[in-house]
């Protein structure tokens, strides 16, 4: 009965913090992966070396241009070392980059906040087709997940573009963004006002 | 004399007592005062150093049509031209741009159907699951 409890006694002070098998999933900005609060907790809750992280995460994407998020997969195993799976940027990121708009509409399905047309859907599956969860899809299933995420973010997809008429469009939508802006910015205001 | 000072107790109570009760007594927490507290500790998420990075966005409408700006996110290289038409599959000018098709245009003879058909009634399930106490 004692041997038994000492026995354990000695076997709970050798065990360290569990490791999680949970998958980290999260965007992360390239080149700048910091041990703040959003990256710094979901890795040490995992018992992942933060730093030593960081630094394999910044050396990585040191090719890219800095801030743009990246997905990353990591799955810790149990001697403390991570599998750490990079994938390209998120399509929504492709798909506004594309579309040359900043923020997607606040009313999806209502608002059209850009436009795009087949061939850049396309091209962008092209690419979005290379990352590991999508590899066993055709390029026409990945065409019609982008156009339903397109739909989300407010881009019409079209077949044609006209540059000029195009342009016009991000002017009238620059100043639409703009107010709506200044409307948020207003409320957030009248809230801290109200309870501060 | 006894009722003088019984009566100057009595004011010296009506007088002080809501100073006494206010300035000893106060166990709740304001709320206005927690309010401001629970967002610096929401805000405090981002953390003082690391702010969002906004990445610039192509405003020339003549190279957002002829490239897809922002598919090189690489420091060096090029954006991917759109090519001509032809290089491009057929199937790409049939996909459906326009609008979702409802559920009673759609064949019931197709697996989409009938995926459609479940997703709609596992939606609706969790609205209700939502609708219900506990």
């Amino acid at each position: 009965m004692s041997k038994a409890a000492g026995k354990l006694k000695s076997l709970k002070k050798t065990v360290e913090r569990v490791t999680h098998t949970s998958k980290l999933k999260t965007n992360i900005p390239a080149g700048m992966a910091a041990a703040g609060p959003p990256l710094g907790p979901m890795l040490g809750q995992r018992a992942i070396n933060i730093a030593a992280f960081c630094k394999d995460f910044n050396t990585k994407t040191a090719e890219m241009i800095e801030g743009v998020p990246l997905p990353c997969r990591i799955s810790v195993n149990s001697d403390r070392s991570y599998d750490l799976a990079i994938h390209h940027p998120p399509a929504t990121f492709f798909l506004k980059q594309a579309a040359g708009i900043q923020r997607g509409t606040m009313t999806p399905g209502k608002e059209v906040a850009g436009m795009i047309t087949l061939k850049h859907l396309y091209e962008i599956a092209a690419i979005k087709i290379q990352d590991p969860p999508n590899a066993l899809l055709s390029m026409q299933q990945m065409c019609e997940m982008l156009i339903s995420i397109a739909r989300t973010c407010g881009i019409k997809v079209v077949r044609d573009l006209d540059p000029a008429t195009y342009g016009e469009f991000l002017e009238e939508r620059k100043i639409i963004v703009e107010q709506q802006r200044r409307e948020l910015q207003e409320k957030r205001e009248a809230k801290m006002l109200r309870t501060g | 004399m006894g009722s003088l000072t019984v009566a100057l107790a009595m004011l010296r109570q009506r007088v002080f007592a809501p100073a006494l009760a206010t300035s000893t007594r106060c166990y709740a927490v304001k709320p206005a005062a927690a309010a401001p507290g629970a967002k610096k500790k929401k805000l405090g998420k981002l953390g003082p150093i690391m702010e969002k990075k906004v990445i610039p966005v192509e405003t020339d409408a003549n190279k957002l049509v002829g490239y897809v700006c922002g598919s090189n996110y690489l420091k060096t290289g090029q954006d991917v031209k759109i090519k001509p038409d032809a290089e491009y599959p057929d199937w790409l000018w049939t996909l459906n741009t326009e609008r979702i098709i409802p559920l009673d245009e759609l064949d019931p003879n197709t697996k989409q159907y009938w995926r459609r058909l479940r997703k709609m009634a596992l939606r609706r399930n969790n609205q209700l699951s939502k609708l219900k106490k506990f």
